[in-house]
């Protein structure tokens, strides 16, 4: 009888334990999905491309995935082509701060010539505003 | 109980509610409600109890505790499950009295009023004041001065009891009190010059009572106390003032207690749901004609040529290198229209204040540029918007539902920034880091020291604080302040 409780506790930990893994993954197909689906961006992108870049960023500070940081670091890449705009590195803040040593060599690789340079002035620049405001 | 059983409850409970969900009738719920064991009733009536109340908060009630059953829906549900709903003394919706004071009821008896879970007990507070005031001494007992009056200390009387017993300490109080022949009239005469105090009184009345009747052996003291009680709350009610007693009853009122209400107020408890609803009905007025004020000040603003020179000197400016703002980039004298410097606030303030050599009138009657070139930040803007006569509509809960995005034209939006360590303190709230200001220049056109086609939300990273125009202060002087219960 003993055994048989102990088995019951062990299949609902187990269920509950994937379908926590299932979430998870879920999330990540679903970022990989919106951001495969991000070839050309018009004009300067918009906020629901932001939240997406965002809400990828800070799960993969979470759950680190080689597969969804390339394709991230691509579509940020496409973004500084439209859009040079400092605090847009505000975006991908997370993992660049808590996965620096595996995101930025990926990141590195994603980032054209231009972009790279233009990524660094943006970085200084945000670092300015935060530090002196914007008046 | 075992995990599995527990969880098997659980399944079946919530495949019962989804299946039943579209099948829900009074006649379903009673057979369903049958079936249910003791325990789950008594489960089932305190989630009733928690429904309820959630729901009565919800409603325009909310600031004033009010717990009024609204909805046609839970008053089917009250009326099928009334007679059951206060079968068990154990249950912890029910208010029991010890020596006057309001406890609970823990393991089938009244704790002490002095205990810590009464006394820490906010649900207890529209009964009055707690137990504090000690009488110094074993088998002293402090009865409760809202139901027995003063005393000569003013803290209630003292009354020598077995005081570990309710029904002993309430039966000493009720013995110490009609000593006095006056006291009835006296305490009567107390309670009709007070109204928020007999609000209280009436709360413990409406419970004393309900309590007696649900005990299907009622406690020795009940007949006499009840009787008490509706004696010195009828001819209280008679001699208040009606209205300033009506003011306070919304908060003692709840889903249960209308009948008795009305019993002891001759009919008062039907009179403060009228009074609430009439409330109610001047406040929407209000807020409606504060609204119509606000839209009509803001079309003025709009219609007002410092906002358009405004408009028109922030877009051209956009793609300048405004006094050296630029320094720190790559430019020097021109940069893109669509790309930030990182200097939106001077951008705007540029807008708004020109120096005496730009192009475009002057904005106000300054004698020179009035703000150091880095003198602040966006999230700052507060402090220099309203000292030029910039009021945040957000502040005006009339207008508290414009966005950037739904803002008319001529809007100056404050963001705060999120993601970040650094904080500002604006009119004595603390904000985010420097966020952004800009000006909606047109429907698709965010300006500031870069043209933006939507908000500058930055994905959700930046948080709209203020949404500021020129408002007068006699425009300011007609809005009326939203009356409360």
């Amino acid at each position: 009888m003993k055994n048989l409780k102990l088995s019951y506790i062990f299949i609902i930990a187990l269920t509950l334990l994937s379908s926590c893994q299932c979430y998870g993954s879920n999330l990540k197909n679903s970022y990989m999905q919106d951001l495969k689906a991000v070839s050309k961006i018009d004009g300067n992108g918009n906020n629901k491309l932001f939240t997406l870049i965002r809400a990828t960023s800070t799960e993969l500070e979470k759950d680190w995935s080689k597969e969804l940081a390339q394709e991230l670091a691509r579509v940020f890449n496409e973004l500084l082509n439209v859009n040079e705009n400092f605090f847009l590195v505000e975006l991908i803040e997370p993992v660049v701060q808590k996965r620096s040593k595996e995101f930025l060599p990926i990141l590195n690789k994603a980032l054209s010539k231009k972009n790279n340079k233009l990524y660094k002035e943006m970085l200084e620049m945000d670092k300015r505003e935060e530090k002196y405001g914007n008046g | 109980m075992s995990v599995i059983s527990i969880t098997a409850i659980f399944i079946a409970f919530m495949i019962g509610l989804c299946a039943e969900a579209n099948l829900w009738t009074p006649e379903s719920l009673k057979e369903s409600y049958n079936l249910l064991n003791r325990n789950s009733k008594r489960q089932f009536h305190k989630e009733l109890l928690n429904i309820l109340e959630r729901q009565s908060l919800a409603t325009k009630y909310q600031q004033r505790k009010i717990k009024v059953y609204t909805s046609s829906r839970s008053s089917q549900l009250l009326n099928l499950l009334f007679d059951q709903a206060f079968a068990s003394i154990n249950d912890p919706s029910i208010v029991c009295q010890f020596g006057g004071w309001m406890t609970h009821v823990e393991n089938s008896e009244c704790l002490p009023p002095w205990s810590r879970s009464v006394r820490n007990d906010p649900a207890l507070e529209i009964f009055g004041e707690k137990y504090r005031n000690s009488c110094g001494g074993a088998n002293l007992f402090r009865c409760n001065p809202v139901i027995f009056g003063p005393g000569d200390d003013d803290k209630g009387l003292c009354t020598t009891t077995d005081d570990s017993d309710p029904n002993f300490a309430t039966s000493a109080c009720i013995e110490e009190f009609n000593k006095d022949p006056n006291a009835l009239q006296n305490y009567i005469d107390i309670l009709a010059d007070d109204p928020e105090h007999l609000a209280q009184y009436l709360a413990i009345t409406i419970e004393t009572l309900r309590f007696c009747e649900t005990q299907s052996d009622p406690f020795s003291y009940c007949n006499e106390l009840s009787g008490m009680l509706e004696d010195i709350s009828s001819s209280a009610v008679t001699c208040s003032s009606e209205e300033s007693l009506i003011s306070f009853l919304p908060d003692i009122m709840t889903p249960f207690n209308e009948e008795e209400m009305n019993r002891i107020t001759n009919g008062l408890g039907q009179k403060a749901i009228e009074y609430t609803e009439e409330l109610e009905a001047r406040q929407f007025l209000i807020r409606d004609q504060n609204k119509s004020i606000l839209e009509q000040a803001i079309r003025d603003a709009q219609a007002d040529p410092r906002m358009r020179d405004t408009i028109t000197r922030i877009r051209d400016n956009a793609d300048e290198c405004l006094r050296g703002l630029c320094s720190g980039s790559r430019y020097s004298r021109s940069k893109p229209a669509t790309k930030s410097i990182a200097k939106c606030a001077a951008y705007v303030k540029h807008a708004i204040f020109p120096y005496p050599s730009e192009r475009g009138s002057r904005f106000s009657e300054f004698s020179e540029y009035p703000w150091g070139r880095d003198a602040d930040d966006a999230v700052e803007g507060d402090n220099w918007l309203s000292d030029q006569g910039f009021v945040n509509i957000l502040d005006y809960p009339e207008m508290s539902h414009l966005t950037p995005e739904n803002a008319p034209v001529g809007a100056i939006i404050v963001y705060e920034k999120l993601n970040s360590r650094r904080s500002t303190v604006v009119n004595g709230q603390r904000r985010g880091a420097p966020g952004h200001i800009e000006i909606k220049a047109s429907e698709n056109e965010y300006i500031s020291d870069f043209i933006n086609d939507e908000p500058t939300r930055v994905g959700g990273l930046r948080r709209p604080i203020g949404i500021y125009y020129q408002i007068p202060p006699s425009v300011e002087a007609q809005i009326q302040e939203i009356p409360e219960v």
